[in-house]
């Protein structure tokens, strides 16, 4: 569909949304996290306090901003005054921006609060602003005529302009948009009534600067003021999701565990519910170090704020800031787990020293280790387009890597791998929670963020079980398929071949081979099954000694331990078989072999009519 | 709405494909909702209609939004493409409030980009309303509302 749409606000931005990392993927968090949330600014308490207006002033303005959209600014009135300059002008700077462009409708939004005030606050906040922000905001509103100009103008046009009070000048509101001319009208009457000279100094200024020049400063301010609350550049953030070393990290912090001496309960082992392994560290020190856990609470805001940038999401955009903020604590509660061993008592020196960041990168690094041995793994057996994939890897374009996948590797590996394998490789690295049916009726997958070393294993079983299919199907056909059938048809293919007394091939079911197996008995076919289970599983496991080359675990590339690699192969192996017993007996009865094998034709191959008949 | 097959307009297989699209781009948002696009024109404009909805119809959100094309420099396709391009800018509007960002009932103007359009919402309930027709019309599935 050659449009506007397809090509460029959804399918170009596809991309870009998929890169993000949050929004193109259903996610939904197994634990909730109470202690790190922050807490919610009691603004009616403010207003009780002794002095609200230092009161007020005293709260970060992210925090005041998230408390007034919450409650709705327009029911905080009397809260408004007692705002500093400074966090006026943070607010704009949080909200009255879309993509870097100043949106005059949401300032005005704000600014227009002080009217309700007075008018003498509405003029005050107004002059009060940076020079920039004034002009960029008036500038593309006004023009001023003089009295020459006014004469040459028709009736139609003169009626459109407001007489100033010297008679001398008019001032045209440029927009038809009637919430900014009621805007500009009030504030212009506003000013006037308060300091005339002022009046006419901003009209004159707003008129006659030239286009976008103010925006483009006030834009470079903006950026300077939110970099202090961490909201960094594309390219700044972007930094956030590069992979670290690992190794000087984990002997700095491997020395400092053999020296310490850990409490009886110092080795915590997870369970499933359990809270997360950060939160377990922060109780552990909130009875010795409250403040520094306030601390920790703005160092991680901080860093959900860095990663906004890259992950698409504005300042304003408070549940985007949540969520950022969620997959930052799991991500630092995985690294912090890693590098402390699931020592509480290290995690919490861990946690003192080392920047939220660099936990943040140590555990994205650990997940994009092991979708780096998955991709390799694809590479050497062929997959198509797993070059480019790794390529988007390394240069950390997740969205296109993402996309690619959907393209390239879903009618060979099948939904439900590709999705694990598009999980790991998120911006955000999550893995599938649940399979389900969307709202359309489609299949769909609920995702949830790698939060723990449990977490990571179990999606590394996940990839090890892919890899492993891998594998068994390249003793099948040396790979010579990989690129053009699914997986599950090579295997499926070869499993049946098998059965029917042939060797473990994945080329096509000649007719003879089709009809033993449909005729084969159910208890010849289990006894077959076992015998190809215990075969597959002797492979796998050999390639898996010590000094063996071939090596097809992906966790074990990733220098993870899952406790046994070959399980999760084992299990789809399996369900392929069973999956083929349950056709194989619907198939018998069937009354032709044409039918029988049109039933088949979507699980295994065979060969064509034609080629049977040659 | 009902889309007549007329060349160089979008057809029912662009409006399945743009709602699909929508949903990909508001996956994480959606809460198992999804989209349902249409468009019509007539000799006023292009009209455009985009709902967010669940599979019961509990939950009913049509945006509807209209262009008098003929006054900018558009054609009929590209009017269509803008109207939805509005929608689905006002979509993401109300996923980033959290679904508290609610159109006028009625026709009301705006303006984009130098254009001037209409739009229009209204959250409804089909099972509610569903039920009530066959309460009015005397049927037993309409008890359910007693």
């Amino acid at each position: 569909m050659a449009s506007r749409l397809s090509e460029e606000t959804l399918s170009g931005d596809l991309a870009g949304i998929m890169d993000a990392g949050h929004q193109g993927l259903v996610i939904e968090s197994e634990r909730r996290m109470p202690m790190l949330q922050p807490a919610t600014i009691d603004l009616d308490a403010l207003l009780l306090a002794e002095d609200p207006e230092a009161a007020v002033q005293a709260v970060p303005t992210q925090q005041i901003f998230q408390a007034l959209l919450a409650k709705g600014p327009e029911d905080c009135i009397e809260l408004l005054p007692l705002l500093s300059e400074d966090q006026v002008v943070r607010l704009l700077d949080y909200d009255a921006w879309r993509q870097d462009a100043l949106e005059p409708r949401r300032a005005v939004r704000w600014l227009s609060l002080f009217k309700e005030v007075s008018d003498e606050e509405f003029y005050r906040r107004f002059r009060d602003l940076d020079e920039e922000y004034q002009l960029a905001l008036l500038g593309p509103m006004i023009d001023l005529v003089d009295e020459d100009q006014y004469e040459k103008l028709g009736t139609q046009d003169q009626d459109a302009l407001y007489r100033l009070p010297c008679g001398t000048l008019y001032y045209r509101i440029k927009t038809e948009d009637p919430v900014l001319v009621e805007f500009v009208t009030s504030l212009v009457e506003a000013t006037m009534a308060s300091d005339i000279s002022y009046a006419y100094a901003m009209l004159a200024h707003a008129a006659f600067m030239p286009p976008h020049e103010s925006e483009a400063q006030i834009s470079q301010f903006r950026r300077a003021r939110l970099t202090e609350d961490g909201f960094v550049s594309y390219q700044e953030s972007l930094a956030a999701f590069r992979p670290i070393e690992l190794k000087p990290l984990e002997q700095r912090w491997l020395l400092q565990q053999v020296s310490a001496v850990p409490g009886v309960d110092a080795l915590v082992q997870k369970q499933a519910g359990e809270a997360l392994f950060l939160e377990q560290v922060l109780k552990r020190t909130a009875q010795s170090d409250q403040d520094g856990n306030i601390d920790l609470w703005q160092r991680l805001l901080f860093l959900a704020n860095s990663l906004c940038a890259a992950a698409l999401v504005e300042p304003d955009d408070l549940n985007g800031v949540r969520l950022l903020m969620n997959h930052a604590q799991a991500l630092v509660s995985l690294g912090l787990e890693h590098l402390a061993s699931g020592d509480v008592t290290l995690a919490a020196m861990v946690l003192k020293q080392e920047h939220p960041q660099t936990l943040f990168r140590v555990g994205l690094t650990l997940v994009r280790k092991l979708a780096d041995a998955m991709l390799e793994q694809c590479e050497k057996h062929g997959l198509p387009g797993v070059d480019d994939m790794r390529r988007h890897l390394r240069l950390d374009k997740c969205g296109a890597l993402l996309l690619l996948m959907d393209k390239k590797l879903l009618p060979i590996l099948g939904f439900a791998r590709v999705e694990t394998l598009k999980g790991a490789c998120n911006r955000l690295p999550v893995r599938p929670l649940q399979f389900r049916v969307d709202g359309r009726g489609a299949s769909g997958v609920v995702f949830t963020p790698v939060n723990s070393m449990a977490s990571l294993m179990t999606l590394a079983s996940q990839l090890d079980a892919i890899a492993g299919l891998l594998a068994v199907a390249s003793l099948g056909d040396e790979d010579q398929q990989a690129a053009t059938t699914a997986l599950d048809q090579r295997l499926m293919t070869a499993l049946a071949r098998v059965l029917t007394g042939g060797q473990f091939r994945s080329e096509p079911l000649s007719l003879s081979e089709f009809e033993r197996l449909v005729s084969l008995p159910a208890e010849s076919a289990q006894g077959f099954a076992s015998d190809v289970l215990a075969s597959i599983e002797g492979s796998l496991r050999l390639a898996l000694a010590p000094g063996a080359s071939a090596g097809w675990s992906v966790s074990r590339a990733a220098g993870l331990m899952v406790s046994d690699p070959v399980h999760g192969t084992l299990a789809d192996i399996a369900d392929l078989l069973l999956q083929l017993g349950t056709a194989c007996t619907y198939a018998k009865d069937l009354p032709s072999l044409a039918a029988q094998r049109s039933a088949m034709a979507s699980l295994i191959n065979i060969v064509s009519s034609e080629e049977m008949q040659s | 709405m009902t889309l007549a097959k007329q060349p160089n307009f979008l057809t029912v297989e662009d409006c399945a494909e743009i709602s699909q699209l929508m949903d990909r781009k508001f996956a994480g948002l959606l809460k198992q909702r999804y989209f349902e696009a249409a468009v019509n024109k007539d000799s006023q404009g292009v009209y455009a209609k985009v709902a967010l909805r669940n599979q019961s119809g509990s939950f009913y959100y049509p945006v509807e939004a209209r262009v008098a094309h003929m006054n900018h420099d558009f054609d009929e396709r590209a009017a269509a493409f803008f109207l939805i391009d509005y929608i689905t800018e006002y979509f993401a509007e109300y996923f980033r409030a959290d679904g508290d960002v609610f159109l006028p009932i009625d026709w009301n103007e705006y303006e984009w980009g130098g254009v001037s359009l209409q739009l229009k919402g209204q959250l409804l309930n089909l099972e509610v309303e569903r039920l009530a027709d066959a309460l009015l019309a005397g049927d037993s599935a309409g008890d359910q509302l007693r």
